[in-house]
């Protein structure tokens, strides 16, 4: 046994704690309940609106959201003891918490309080996606999940030229194609490798 | 001098798998015995063998719970163990040094 050794055991332990440090298990249920939930309420909003049926949008928002932050809280209470507890799955939390908690702020705090145009809501949530996909990215050292941030922040600026009732239509669609679509492909990845661990 | 003193090697550590699963363990908070399986890269009689080691001499704390009706084996480094790994990396670099 000498240096070599010494050094080669070192690089051993060195990449053994970046590969488990990297690790998540995430079954990506949230992004596909949150997903849904905001497109089923931009197109009750953008119905509501195009019948001229008279009654405060907030209602549906009302409703909509505490059910979206409910699913979070139980899907996280759910993946105790099935995920490892890392600096990553930590990192990644408080990157959503933080952009969920950022974004119902700016969604009930602009047409409640009226300091803000409602019709930078919507770019201005697309826009703060786009920063929780790409820090998300990042941490993971995953290049998909770091593009969907520019399918955000070029959504965010379409939302930003457009002044009509079609912005609903537009983050729906954000929200299905960069949010529930990759949900979707996190379920799947995380139940496959569910059944070859089991 | 080149030559490592192996009477100052932790015994328990010094072992590929054992120090394997350690390494796991210090980046971890808890892992669960598959996520710890697929990590050290082992079957499910060596690990056990292994990790029943390190448990035998206070390096890890072993929880089991049923999650889904299914039962979990949980893995924690204790501060026993986390103190020999620590005196483990610091004994290799000792020896680098020299």
């Amino acid at each position: 046994m000498d240096e070599k050794y010494a050094l080669e055991e070192l690089q051993f332990i060195k990449k053994v704690i970046e590969d488990s440090k990297r690790s998540i298990v995430y079954n990506g249920m949230d992004y596909i309940i949150w997903g849904v939930l905001v497109v089923v309420g931009m197109v009750i909003t953008y119905t509501l609106a195009i019948t001229g049926v008279r009654f405060n949008f907030l209602w549906v928002w009302l409703i909509l959201i505490p059910i979206g932050w409910g699913f979070s809280y139980y899907n996280k209470k759910n993946c105790i003891g099935k995920a490892p507890k890392t600096i990553t799955t930590k990192a990644i939390g408080a990157v959503w918490l933080a952009a969920g908690i950022c974004m119902t702020l700016i969604g009930f705090g602009g047409p409640v309080i009226g300091g803000m145009n409602g019709m930078f809501i919507s770019p201005v949530l697309a826009i703060i996606c786009g920063g929780g996909y790409f820090v998300a990215g990042t941490i993971l050292n995953s290049k998909p999940t770091s593009y969907l941030s520019l399918g955000w922040w070029i959504g965010g600026i379409i939302l930003f030229m457009v002044h009509s009732i079609n912005q609903m239509l537009i983050m729906a669609a954000l929200m299905f194609l960069f949010q529930t679509i990759p949900g979707i492909i996190v379920y799947r990845k995380y139940k496959r490798e569910e059944q070859s661990r089991s | 001098m080149n030559e490592f003193d192996y009477q100052q090697l932790d015994d328990i550590i010094h072992s590929r798998i054992r120090l394997a699963i350690i390494s796991v363990l210090i980046s971890v908070e808890e892992a669960e015995f598959n996520f710890l399986k697929e990590k050290v890269n082992t079957t499910d009689g060596n690990l056990s063998v292994h990790i029943r080691k390190l448990e035998e001499a206070g390096y890890v704390s072993v929880k089991k719970e049923f999650i889904d009706r299914k039962p979990k084996t949980i893995y924690a480094l204790s501060s026993i163990g986390k103190k020999a790994f620590e005196a483990y990396v610091e004994h290799l670099e000792k020896m680098i040094k020299k």
